[in-house]
């Protein structure tokens, strides 16, 4: 069964030169469970992608289908809860809240979105290797070490699908691929999609399925 | 993790600046509780007059110097009347109580007055019960003994059987010293009114005190040792009445200071005191205004700090709503954190009020006798911290507008 669909999806920008279509995609479709990588260079619109399905963003036209209802026609309150509750986001560069230790960033996470479930969340943040590190602050943990805060709270809620958006990008090779690897295993155990965006073809190369986004427009991206 | 502890820590974050805020509405929220909660108390304090006594009767001149003399013990006498106007008023049907004063004389700095033994069963407390004594009883007419008023004995120290020189005037003068000795025979306990500044003597005492020079009769008449004083020349400073009904008070008002040209009589004592405090209203109007300017510039601020750190967090905002906080909720958080600050601010302002309370308070029992409370119920300790965080919370409308209106899609792109 379809988790996500897109269905003639059409994003743009004001530019000098008018609207400048960032995202024109006829259809798409993500199964639950499923496990995607995305390529494409940069300035390609990964990450309007991903703000679009999110409901970041509301499309120019079309629809994004998420969980069986009609996702981007939802006011923006139903989007941001439904965000809050279903879906998991790991960003590029981690956008911890400094002033919460990693345990607390997780349990954020769950506040705003299915309720606070601290036994889960202190089973996630061992998972990923931060059992010693619960009351650490971002600023006390390495780069990979926040990473690994990040993908525990995007997982924090039990999530349908999670979006990942170059979340290896500010990490040396190797962490990158380990961190991947995490990310892959926290989402088969948990039952939740994936659709991680990079531009890195070794790291989208250690997900069991890869698209390049230009594929998916119905014309090429400018 | 509730919203309410994240806010907690963004407080903490920014601690120098938010204590600085909270400093700020503690200042005003506590200067106004001060302000409003003692020209509330002083009005009731001063309504109180003298209780136990309606009006005084004193020389031709200015009611209020009359009241402030006789029943506060401030300012100087406007003079004296004669004594036959006293007895006279004793007679009369409509009085039921007149007791004479005669003053002009100190103990370190705290009055005598001389007066006759009907006061300890006239006067009564703030609180409207009689007087008491800590020590002792009252004193015999004809002999020199004094009773002291409890602040009076506590501040110069004299107890039951301590023997005294008393000083002429009303300002302790230590050249100015009389030979006669008294002895304190009681003492009284507090009352919370300007009685508890004073020594009080026999009225015949203060007339024989050496140097003193009668003028009753209009002729001047020195009193000799153990010689009779003839009523003709004896003089009183003001004679202090109870009526038998408002109704008196009216008639005496109307032949003694309409017609009469003699005396001056000070009636209602409580009426004349609250036009006295209406002539200061303006002062409590300027302190106000100053307490109301000073939360505005504490709202402003609290409001300029938010904004300015807006820039700084915007990222923030859009982390949160990425993780699923709506506007609303953003929104909600700005306003509860410009409001747990103004309400610290409140809290701290109690600490303030009650420091500027009982500072100002006792200066004016030092100074009048008159006893305020801080921990006395005002209206103004509810309303002034409701509208302080009231004002704390329209201060952060702004800033919780502009992050309302954060946009993920901007704030979220990566930054290194």
């Amino acid at each position: 069964m379809s988790l996500l669909v897109l269905e003639d999806v059409v994003k743009g920008f004001p530019s000098s030169g008018g609207l400048r279509e960032v995202v024109n995609i006829p259809r798409f479709r993500l199964n639950a469970g499923h496990r995607v990588g995305v390529s494409g260079p940069s300035g390609s619109g990964k990450t309007t992608f991903l703000h679009l399905i999110a409901g970041i963003l509301s499309p120019d036209r079309g629809t994004v289908w998420f969980d069986g209802e009609a996702f981007s026609n939802l006011p923006e309150p139903e989007r941001d809860r439904r965000r809050g509750k279903k879906m998991g986001y790991v960003f590029q560069t981690f956008n911890l809240l400094q002033g919460l230790t990693a345990l607390e960033n997780v349990l954020l996470a769950q506040r705003l979105g299915k309720g606070v479930d601290a036994p889960f969340a202190k089973a996630l943040l061992d998972e990923v290797g931060l059992s010693d590190h619960l009351r650490h602050r971002p600023g006390q943990l390495s780069s990979g070490q926040q990473q690994r805060v990040a993908l525990a709270r995007a997982l924090a809620n039990r999530p349908a699908l999670v979006l990942a958006d170059e979340p290896t990008a500010h990490l040396d090779p190797s962490l990158g691929k380990e961190s991947t690897l995490l990310l892959d295993r926290l989402c088969t155990e948990n039952g939740a999609a994936l659709l991680l965006v990079s531009h890195d073809s070794t790291i989208l190369n250690l997900l069991p399925e890869r698209i390049l986004l230009a594929s998916l427009s119905a014309e090429p991206v400018r | 993790m509730t919203l309410f502890s994240l806010v907690w820590r963004n407080l903490r974050q920014h601690v120098v600046a938010n204590g600085v805020t909270v400093g700020a509405v503690a200042l005003s929220a506590g200067l106004l509780m001060s302000v409003w909660g003692l020209e509330s108390q002083s009005r009731k304090a001063f309504a109180v007059g003298s209780p136990g006594f309606d009006a005084v009767l004193g020389a031709r001149g200015s009611r209020l110097q009359l009241v402030l003399n006789a029943v506060y013990h401030l300012d100087t006498s406007p003079g004296n009347i004669p004594w036959a106007l006293y007895t006279a008023l004793k007679s009369d049907p409509r009085v039921e109580a007149a007791v004479p004063y005669a003053v002009g004389d100190n103990y370190r700095g705290f009055r005598l007055v001389g007066t006759t033994g009907e006061i300890f069963s006239r006067l009564v407390g703030a609180q409207g019960g009689p007087l008491s004594f800590t020590e002792g009883g009252p004193f015999r007419p004809d002999q020199k003994e004094a009773v002291a008023g409890s602040q009076a004995a506590r501040r110069t120290g004299l107890r039951k059987g301590a023997v005294f020189n008393p000083y002429h005037g009303i300002v302790f003068d230590e050249s100015m010293r009389h030979n006669d000795l008294f002895r304190v025979v009681g003492v009284l306990a507090p009352t919370n009114t300007p009685a508890d500044r004073v020594i009080w003597i026999p009225i015949d005492g203060l007339f024989r005190l050496g140097g003193h020079v009668l003028r009753g009769g209009g002729a001047e008449f020195t009193p000799t040792d153990g010689g009779e004083i003839p009523d003709e020349h004896k003089e009183v400073s003001a004679v202090m009445i109870k009526f038998r009904s408002p109704q008196a008070g009216f008639g005496f008002d109307q032949t003694i200071n309409k017609q009469g040209r003699v005396a001056t009589l000070a009636w209602p004592i409580a009426g004349i005191m609250m036009d006295f405090l209406e002539r200061f209203s303006w002062v409590t109007m300027v302190l106000t205004l100053t307490a109301v300017l000073t939360a505005f510039v504490a709202g402003a601020g609290l409001m300029a700090a938010l904004f300015n750190s807006l820039g700084a967090r915007r990222r923030e905002f859009a982390i949160l709503r990425a993780l699923g906080a709506s506007r609303r909720r953003l929104f909600g958080m700005i306003v509860l954190e410009s409001s747990v600050v103004s309400a610290l601010g409140t809290v701290v302002g109690y600490g303030v009020y009650v420091l500027l309370f009982t500072a100002a308070a006792k200066v004016l029992k030092i100074q009048t006798g008159v006893s305020m409370e801080w921990t006395f119920f005002h209206p103004a300790l509810v309303v002034v911290p409701l509208g302080v965080v009231l004002l704390g919370a329209l201060s952060g409308l702004i800033p919780a507008f502009a992050a309302y209106r954060t946009s993920i899609a901007k704030n979220i792109v990566p930054l290194v």
